[in-house]
């Protein structure tokens, strides 16, 4: 329990003391700035702190009038883990007026977030962005949706409808032992809600200058006593944005999808959920060829490329007593893209997991997992992968014990995963976490971990032209991509540390600071020409996949929550990071380091704002800073976002929002791949019906 | 630029907001408690095998965070001294008077809820399915208001006298005579 005398007396002290300091820093610097700091430190703790009034003299009936806001339960919990987590909650989903979910990951500090053009964006966490940044786990409903071909996540075909996300869960760092491999700089888990949770019937419908008209339409039911279920079809029509030379960028996109949701309660110890999607989309893509004749030069290609796929997930709860909880889980993915793999690909996963207190102090979780994922391709524009056609499994265990060393006070978490995959074989990722809440308001942590990348497809089996140049006798030369079939484990030691403060009812701060020591990273390493004479003579020039690159990247993240007014809500958050890689002495890889160290912003700040007006009106505006790159080179820019909602009664909600305010369009990222060219973001605006019935 | 403006809004002393009253919702959940305590008779036979106190119970996590110490602990209904107690384990649950169950404990309670069947304990919860499972009041919000259901079958097979000002306000009652 709290001990609020004991707080507030500490209080007093510190602010007796931060005033005197204050009057001498004033008369010492003149600056506006510095004072204004100053007192930001200053008034947070400066306020008088009253003593809630006793809610239990007054009568029931006027209780039953009294406006209240509520933390949801999972807040609670994660107020106290032992990692960085940050919870995008429906409330915020609903605010942002993004209409995409790598947009809505903006709000998370310490996760990069750039949109390459209408349809790819790029999505790391803690650095090392790129297109298919692969050491994100990237996961719906506890089902992986990240590929196994370039371990990245295709964003475009994740267009779930945002109403039906109970709330997406963001860990940076390391995950927890209880993840699988990827999990290398972050976890982004998307729970979806219950099908009890969205009964009734919804049409959303709405139409902007770049969204060219997008809706659902859901339907929520209850089959027969226990059985809930929700079917909804989706559909966008995104227009292209301009190229960097201001014509038409190709990117424009149509997409159709639809799915369902069961949830039935069987018994009181038994659940068992059903759902599955279906899509089919098009998409323009920009991309580029290398044409070797009759000079050597890059030609633009717009790819129009044809997308399908969807999945059928199944998972069975069943908890035998109040100490006792297994789930199994089964699923089956499918897709196929005609891109410039045109792979298609199926994936069935089983998911078997445990969780008891065997003693009182303890709670012990385990779980095994199975995979088996068929990959076809038929690669174009010089593009393959070598063999085309690949069949993996994944057998991977875990363990994980969460000790209570003193009730309520201190947490130890250790586990450790033992995984086997197709190209690397057994890996083990231990990790410790301990957390320590002095009192409920406070939670300090502590993390150290290891973990692995596993190589995905292309690590092993790429072949990608890079580039070209005339070599010697005229000869043009082409550089080419290698995969390693040899090709190692990424692996990195992670140690992290948070704190955690509810300064006050109104006032939560949330920090974290951390290193990482990374190993064995990924370069591309020239290995000896050779002369190929179709489609006409010329040098290849490999760039083969080796394991040569180690190094450290330090940084930290801010988030606070500022209820301002009972209607205004700020939230500022703000990330630093540097890296630094370095070359083993046999290297001579020439673009890794840059890379790794140039793809994501060193600051990057952002401050959100939610009015809440009369009458069922809202006012929420978005504002995010992201530094410069150095490679991909980039500047630096600011987005701001603006939305009004209009709630009228229980069923009828309007909205307006306009994004990317401050300027007519803007490049955020290049994808250095060559697989997607950049697009310039444009200044955009949707209205929005949303109609329950 | 950035600071300056964090600054500025950071040193808006919030009093303003303070005057109105906007709760916490769990504070407010306990003030309620605190009322069902009042509103709700426990048979005759229970009341003499505990002591001189009410106890009004948690299970698992506690989502309260102190209010229900801060406001309703050591509060008499009748003769009796509230009590609160923060239960961790389900074979702790002897003892209890009126018993919380709240999010976090979701998958459990339809377990507890069976093996606390027609004991007296005023269960109350706050999961849409929280009374379909045997619970006896449950909470939920309507526009930001508290609101409640009562399942006066399980409270009667409990032999608890739910008091008809608390049936009265109730949104839905089910099982009503």
């Amino acid at each position: 329990m709290d001990r609020p005398g004991h707080i507030r007396g500490f209080v007093r002290h510190e602010n007796i003391q931060r005033k005197s300091e204050l009057a001498r820093a004033v008369r010492r610097l003149a600056s506006p700035t510095a004072l204004v700091v100053l007192l930001t430190l200053l008034a947070p703790t400066a306020w008088p702190r009253q003593k809630p009034n006793d809610l239990t003299s007054r009568s029931i009936e006027d209780l039953m009038n009294i406006q209240v806001t509520s933390v949801s339960k999972t807040e609670q919990k994660l107020s106290q883990a032992a990692s960085a987590v940050f919870v995008i909650t429906p409330d915020d989903i609903r605010r942002s007026d993004e209409t995409n979910i790598p947009d809505l990951l903006r709000m998370v500090p310490g996760l990069d977030v750039a949109r390459i053009n209408a349809n790819t964006w790029a999505v790391s966490a803690r650095g090392l962005n790129a297109r298919f940044s692969n050491e994100l786990l990237v996961l719906m409903d506890g089902r992986t949706v990240y590929s196994p071909t370039t371990g990245g996540v295709f964003w475009d075909v994740l267009d779930l409808p945002l109403g039906n996300v109970e709330r997406i869960e963001v860990i940076r760092g390391p995950g927890a032992s209880v993840w699988g491999a990827n999990a290398v700089n972050g976890v982004i888990n998307i729970i979806t809600r219950k099908a009890s949770e969205t009964q009734g019937g919804l049409l959303v419908a709405g139409d902007g200058n770049v969204e060219q008209g997008f809706g659902t339409i859901q339907y929520g039911g209850r089959a027969g006593k226990g059985t809930d279920y929700r079917v909804y079809a989706k559909y966008l029509n995104h227009d292209e944005f301009p190229s960097l030379t201001g014509g038409d960028g190709g990117d424009g996109w149509r997409m159709l999808r639809g799915g369902f949701r069961s949830d039935s309660v069987l018994s009181s110890k038994d659940t068992l959920m059903f759902q599955g999607d279906l899509y089919s989309a098009r998409e323009g893509t920009p991309t580029s060829e290398f044409v070797l004749t009759p000079i050597p030069t890059t030609q633009n290609v717009e790819l129009l490329v044809n997308l399908s796929g969807g999945f059928l997930e199944g998972v069975w709860n069943h908890t035998s007593s109040p100490h006792s909880n297994t789930s199994l889980q089964l699923s089956y993915d499918a897709y196929k893209r005609n891109d410039q793999l045109r792979e298609s690909r199926r994936t069935f996963n089983l998911d078997f997991q445990h969780n008891f207190c065997g003693w009182t102090r303890q709670n012990i979780v385990w779980g095994l997992t199975y995979r088996y994922s068929a990959s076809q391709s038929d690669g174009i524009l010089g593009i393959s992968l070598v063999p085309p056609d690949l069949n993996t499994q994944l057998f991977s265990s875990f363990v994980q014990d969460e000790i209570v060393v003193v009730p309520d006070h201190l947490f130890l978490t250790i586990g450790a995963k033992l995984e086997h995959n197709y190209y690397t074989g057994f890996g083990t990722m231990p990790g410790a976490r301990v957390a320590w809440t002095p009192t409920k308001r406070h939670t300090l942590w502590a993390a150290i971990s290891r973990t692995e990348r596993t190589p995905a497809e292309t690590d092993a089996a790429l072949r990608a032209p890079a580039g070209q140049f005339p070599g010697p006798g005229g000869i043009p030369v082409l550089l080419t991509l290698f995969g390693n079939p040899r090709i190692d484990n990424e692996e990195s030691v992670d140690y992290e540390m948070g704190y955690r403060t509810m300064v006050s009812q109104q006032l939560s701060i949330d920090f974290t600071a951390y290193y990482n020591d990374y190993s064995h990273q990924e370069t591309s390493e020239p290995s000896t020409p050779f002369l190929v004479n179709t489609p006409s003579p010329h040098l290849v020039l490999p760039l083969v996949s080796e394991n040569l690159m180690h190094g450290e990247t330090h940084g930290m993240e801010i988030a606070v929550n500022w209820k301002a007014t009972n209607r205004w809500t700020l939230s500022p958050g703000y990330a630093f990071e540097q890296i630094h890689m370095h070359l083993a002495p046999t290297s001579q890889d020439t673009t890794s380091v840059s890379g790794a160290q140039g793809s994501s912003p060193v600051n990057a700040a952002q401050l959100r704002s939610h009015v809440s007006l009369a009458r069922g009106l809202a006012w929420d505006t978005s504002g995010y800073f992201v530094g410069r790159l150095t490679d991909p080179r980039e500047p630096s820019y600011t987005r701001l976002d603006t939305g009004l909602s209009w709630k009228l009664g229980e069923r009828i909600a309007l909205s307006l929002a306009g994004q990317n305010l401050l300027r007519g369009r803007h490049e955020e990222f290049f994808d250095t791949t060559g697989s997607s060219q950049s697009t310039l973001i444009k200044r955009s605006a949707y209205a929005k019906v949303e109609w329950r019935f | 630029m950035v600071v300056v403006l964090l600054s500025i809004l950071f040193a808006w002393p919030p009093g303003t907001a303070r005057a109105q009253s906007n709760h916490d919702e769990y504070q407010v959940k306990a003030a309620f408690l605190f009322h069902f305590a009042q509103l709700v008779d426990w048979p005759a036979d229970k009341l003499t095998v505990t002591d001189d106190s009410l106890s009004l119970c948690t299970f698992g996590e506690d989502p309260f965070q102190g209010a229900l110490e801060g406001t309703v602990e050591g509060k008499m209904i009748g003769n009796r001294a509230i009590r609160i107690r923060h239960l961790k384990r389900a074979q702790d649950m002897q003892g209890c008077d009126i018993l919380f169950f709240g999010k976090a404990q979701s998958k459990l309670t339809p377990i507890l809820l069976e093996g606390l069947r027609n004991a007296p304990v005023l269960t109350v919860g706050e999961t849409p399915d929280f009374l379909s499972a045997g619970g006896m009041i449950c909470f939920f919000l309507t526009e930001n208001k508290l609101r409640f259901d009562i399942n006066l079958n399980a409270a009667e097979s409990a032999r608890l006298k739910i008091g008809s000002r608390l049936l009265m306000l109730a949104q839905n009652v089910t099982g009503r005579p």
